[in-house]
């Protein structure tokens, strides 16, 4: 029996919020909330503007101003969700690793920064291009020759530069947890450019 | 009176179903692995994409011969001009960054570099026809995959700035002129209907809901989710319903009753083109719209279609002011205006 995480009422056959939260690849914490307080949550979100909190301004316009028929039927057809839900994901990446660009600034500005922006940004994607679309996967044609020339040097290897400066600091100031991120970073990155 | 300039490709006055339809146009959006999006780049990088795209699309050996124009150096009635031409959009002609455009010869192919995206391509085909624009826009897509590694991903497709153009990238535009809809107040009907199967119907001329000239355009809006040939089926069958319609009010605003009003409204409108000494360009363009009407109608039978197309271009702001070679203010514009209209409508009376 579901009851909604903040009042406790509850939740039956009534509308509510299902958030579900992405921590890392393997973790999710999934939470509800009944539809008012989902919006007052929203309300005090909006105020805040903080991103580290359950329910960030950027999911929240997707269920403001209420649960719409539109939002509940697509739901619905994913399959596995109770018909009377919201399912929003929400991921705890908050910025694009190439451009640097945040959850918050997409919302605001309605643009990506970067190519690169889609994967860092695809959970909050998806549900946004669903609303667009009513899609959210590409069916159009794929080219038979990708970037046959290789991209310019300049860029990645700015990005490359950048991360190293920020990880020298970030140990010279022994901000280790900063200098642990930056290294994944780096190695992530090199993974990238041999895949490409 | 130097010859005129050619009119380009959008505005040629043949093509299928070209009393209504005016042109097709396809456009597709594309960046370039590696770089941010043209509006979050910095000033240098943006410097740098433009330089990189331009001369790959202008060096020795591209499938298109094409000339590249750098916006930044365009004064503002020339930047009217390549408007009005619609080559380029406001947006581009507004930007703060380094940017450019590259049209082919005849004007039929334009690739704005920097504008929302790295590149937005686009094809013209005169009149209604969406089969012959794609296949343009195809093998050009090819030609430029050929030359830049464009972003991709298998599960959004063609990466955009905006998420609302990603997948296909793809906007199929068909501009029609619709008297008949507009006279007969069915307009409004016919623009939800078109909403309704996600196509948008918006005035080529004038802001907002306002359609100066009676001049529409009817675009896609989806771009994800379904293959092209799917999105421009539909277009094609939407607009092909649209011209049926169409076709269909202009006859019943020429039977019985209507006919007089009809009539009466064409040739008044051709009187004042043909005497007006002060004309605003909404006077001028509903005029147009009337006369475009009785052409294409067969009820004024000494002018043409052509005659029109260079009055519709011609009249408009930016080429206004670069035939006169100077800066014209709003007054001097509308008495240029006139001028130059009762000059071509001679014109057809001497031919």
């Amino acid at each position: 029996m579901h009851k909604c995480s903040s009042c406790g009422t509850v939740l039956g056959s009534l509308k509510f919020v299902e958030v579900i939260e992405i921590e890392n690849r393997s973790a999710t914490k999934v939470h509800r909330l009944c539809e008012p307080c989902a919006e007052t949550a929203a309300a005090q979100q909006l105020g805040q503007g903080s991103a580290s909190t359950l329910l960030s301004a950027a999911i929240l316009e997707n269920i403001l101003p209420g649960l719409s028929e539109e939002q509940v039927e697509a739901a619905d057809s994913e399959g596995d969700t109770p018909a009377q839900t919201v399912t929003v994901r929400v991921s705890n990446e908050t910025a694009c690793p190439a451009c640097k660009l945040t959850a918050a600034e997409f919302r605001l500005r309605g643009r990506l920064g970067c190519p690169r922006c889609y994967e860092a940004f695809r959970a909050a994607l998806l549900p946004l291009l669903d609303r667009v679309h009513d899609a959210t996967c590409h069916r159009g044609r794929r080219p038979a020759v990708l970037g046959a020339p290789p991209p310019p040097p300049s860029p990645p290897e700015r990005d490359l530069g950048e991360i190293k400066n920020r990880l020298e600091r970030a140990i010279s100031e022994e901000r280790y947890e900063d200098a642990a991120k930056l290294r994944d970073e780096l190695s992530r990155h090199g993974q990238q450019q041999e895949g490409e | 009176m130097s010859s005129l300039p050619g009119l380009g490709a959008w505005l040629q006055s043949d093509g299928p179903d070209h009393a209504i339809s005016i042109c097709t146009r396809v456009r597709l959006a594309r960046n370039v692995q590696g770089y941010r999006f043209s509006t979050t780049m910095t000033p240098d990088e943006a410097k740098e994409l433009d330089a990189f795209v331009t001369e790959a699309l202008t060096r020795d050996g591209f499938e298109y011969d094409l000339h590249a124009t750098d916006v930044e150096k365009l004064d503002t009635i020339e930047r009217q001009v390549l408007i009005e031409r619609h080559l380029i959009s406001r947006e581009l002609a507004n930007a703060n960054r380094a940017r450019s455009v590259v049209v082919d010869q005849d004007e039929s192919i334009s690739i704005m570099i920097n504008e929302e995206d790295h590149l937005r391509a686009q094809v013209f085909r005169p009149g209604f026809d969406v089969e012959a624009a794609f296949a343009e826009a195809e093998a050009l897509d090819d030609a430029l995959l050929g030359r830049l590694p464009l972003a991709f991903s298998e599960e959004f497709g063609f990466l955009t700035s905006c998420p609302t153009n990603t997948g296909t990238g793809l906007r199929a535009s068909i501009m029609l002129h619709l008297p008949g809809l507009v006279w007969a107040e069915e307009i409004e009907k016919a623009s939800n209907t078109a909403q309704k199967i996600h196509l948008a119907v918006r005035g080529l001329y004038g802001e907002g809901s306002r359609a100066l000239g009676d001049f529409y355009q009817v675009s896609n809006q989806v771009t994800l989710g379904c293959s092209e040939r799917q999105v421009l089926a539909d277009v094609h069958a939407a607009v092909g319903r649209l011209i049926t319609w169409e076709r269909e009010v202009r006859q019943a605003l020429l039977t019985g009753d209507s006919r007089a009003r009809t009539l009466d409204r064409i040739h008044r409108s051709l009187g004042t083109l043909e005497q007006a000494r002060i004309l605003s360009s909404e006077e001028c363009l509903s005029c147009l719209s009337a006369v475009r009407f009785g052409v294409e109608q067969g009820i004024l039978e000494h002018l043409t279609i052509d005659h029109l197309n260079r009055i519709l271009l011609m009249s408009q702001p930016g080429h206004l002011q670069r035939s006169a070679e100077r800066e014209l203010d709003a007054t001097e514009r509308d008495v240029r205006r006139a001028e130059l209209v009762r000059e071509i409508l001679s014109e057809s009376n001497a031919d």
